[in-house]
């Protein structure tokens, strides 16, 4: 068991630790804190969020002290279990085209992991990738965790401009965009997937936990896909 | 009937604010929302309704033309040049436009983020529960010339203004609580961040504000954190050195190194930083950051209490002396409306 570190963050905040580096179980931990902490409705609390291997709880200060809190929450852990991915889950399948402009880094990344371009794929695409959080953007999920030969540093410079559905890869870890940003990540291909949809009835389509496996497409399905689709389930 | 504003020429720092999203973050949004709340409170003290969806204006707003009836407007946060058809009007204060009638607002006098505010609010697509847009993400429009903006509420109020608008606190440090990460900092470091005054650098807006012209901020080893929850008010230690201060639509994660957070009592401070403003850092207890924030909650509950009627024009005066003592009599209805 990961015992987690409670500390204050802001004066309405409180933060829960469980490593200080990336850990699919810390992740795990942290999945199953937020939704045990979310199910003791404790007073006052306004929102629970799990981060990489943390959990927030955002809090009313003036009704409930951080000491209180805290201890509350620090009772609570122990009931937290890391399940990893042994429990039975779906798997979502993401399209991914890894071909041309869609994939204008892949061969940098396969020169850094030490693969040629098409192992690099096949690795991407062997096995699910577990939603390890959802952050920096709306619906926005770092997935992960790859092979340990995929721990590359991020470029020195950043990509001015990457659109939503592209897939960047840092740190074994795999980003798939859900807004029009800059990054310090490689992107190795494009899904025809759109994490957040602001005008749908639920914009975000993704959560914590789940399991998405990509699957390589070549650019011209790829270009007949619809990308606002909801993902499919891989049959087993 | 209720008439509408259209804007005929737009600055370009204009969005639909209100409180912003609550309970998002594990979705990866930001509450965003106001860099000002407590302007929201002065708009909703001035309408005697609740904090509603206002026109935020950074730096400058733009001119407004009343069409198809009367409009009543409130102006509140950051000071602006403001006029009605060229005659100039008082800020914190609600003024009735009439049917055709164009109203002015120029700079902001030394802060950044000015409201314009309606009855009801304006009306606006809610994301989430907010109508705070980020239109970088695709929530909310980008407002220019020839956009509409619609009241959501009739309104028939006279003018009135605040006579104790939300004290701002542009003198003094600003006050920061420790965090998780405070203890990564040296004992150097931390000193060398509390003795100095840092400036605006004049590169922010409203995701955060770069500092400069103080001390580099770096934490050793900070390129190798895991990221977790960051929140606005976060002081982030970036490579560059410069002290990064997140604000309202800042990301909802980061791995950089975070000396403290501002308290929430002094984060409109922060937000309505110009560039060039002189900023220092005070880290206080927990018990202060608590009683500031109590000060701040009485402070916006008391507001309508200094509400006035608006003497507009000194030609008026001695027919407004009547009026004056007509509208004291009846003062006790003032929030009733």
């Amino acid at each position: 068991m990961i015992r987690g570190e409670v500390t204050g963050l802001g004066e309405d905040g409180l933060l829960i630790r469980f490593a200080d580096k990336l850990d699919l179980d810390a992740n795990a931990l942290a999945i199953d804190a937020a939704r045990v902490i979310e199910r003791a409705s404790i007073p006052g609390v306004l929102e629970i969020a799990p981060a990489l291997v943390s959990v927030y709880v955002r809090f009313d200060p003036l009704l409930v002290d951080l000491a209180t809190l805290a201890a509350r929450v620090e009772a609570l852990l122990p009931e937290a279990v890391s399940p990893g991915d042994a429990e039975p889950q779906p798997v979502y399948a993401v399209p991914v085209c890894f071909e041309g402009a869609y994939a204008p880094q892949l061969e940098d990344v396969a020169a850094l992991v030490g693969v040629a371009g098409s192992e690099a794929i096949d690795a991407l695409c062997a096995a699910p990738l577990r939603v390890l959080t959802l952050g920096f953007a709306p619906g926005q999920p770092y997935l992960g965790l790859l092979p340990n030969a995929w721990d590359i540093p991020r470029q020195a410079g950043l990509t001015p401009k990457v659109s939503p559905g592209a897939v960047v890869v840092a740190a074994r870890q795999l980003v798939i965009f859900a807004v029009p940003a800059q990054t310090g990540w490689r992107q190795v291909g494009q899904a025809a997937f759109r994490p957040f949809l602001p005008q749908a009835a639920s914009p975000v389509a993704l959560s914590p936990g789940m399991r998405l496996q990509l699957v390589p497409v070549g650019a011209k399905e790829f270009a007949e896909l619809d990308p606002e689709a909801p993902l499919k389930e891989i049959r087993g | 009937m209720t008439g509408k504003l259209i804007i005929e020429r737009s600055s370009p720092g204009l969005s639909l604010q209100d409180g912003g999203r609550e309970g998002v973050l594990a979705l990866g949004l930001s509450r965003g929302g106001a860099m000002d709340r407590p302007a929201l409170a002065e708009a909703a003290a001035l309408f005697a309704q609740r904090a509603t969806p206002a026109l935020e204006m950074a730096v400058a707003g733009g001119a407004f033309r009343a069409v198809g009836g009367a409009v009543r407007i409130a102006l509140t946060g950051a000071e602006m040049v403001a006029d009605i058809n060229g005659k100039r009007i008082p800020w914190w204060a609600l003024h009735v436009l009439q049917d055709g009638d164009v109203l002015n607002i120029g700079a902001a006098l030394g802060s950044v983020y000015g409201y314009l505010s309606v009855a009801g609010g304006f009306e606006a697509d809610l994301v989430y529960g907010s109508a705070s847009a980020r239109v970088d993400w695709g929530i909310g429009r980008k407002l220019g010339d020839g956009d509409t903006l619609s009241p959501v509420a009739a309104c028939d109020l006279s003018p009135r203004c605040l006579t104790r608008p939300v004290d701002r606190k542009l003198h003094g440090p600003v006050r920061i609580l420790a965090g998780p990460q405070t203890r990564l900092f040296s004992d150097d470091s931390r000193t060398s961040f509390f003795d100095a005054s840092y400036r605006h650098s004049g590169r922010g807006n409203r995701v955060g504000i770069a500092l400069g012209d103080g001390p580099e901020l770096i934490a050793p080893g900070q390129l190798s954190l895991v990221s977790d929850v960051v929140v606005p008010g976060d002081i982030q230690a970036v490579g560059s050195g410069a002290p990064y201060v997140l604000l309202a639509d800042c990301q909802t994660t980061g791995g950089y190194p975070r000396i403290g957070t501002v308290i929430s009592a002094d984060l409109v401070r922060v937000a309505q930083m110009a560039p060039g403003a002189e900023i220092q850092f005070l880290q206080v207890s927990r018990e202060e950051a608590l009683s500031a924030r109590k000060a701040i909650e009485a402070e916006l509950a008391a507001l309508s209490d200094g509400i006035q009627p608006l003497i507009r024009d000194p030609r008026d005066a001695a027919e407004l002396l009547t009026h004056n003592l007509i509208s004291g009599a009846v003062a006790g209805d003032e929030g009733d409306h």
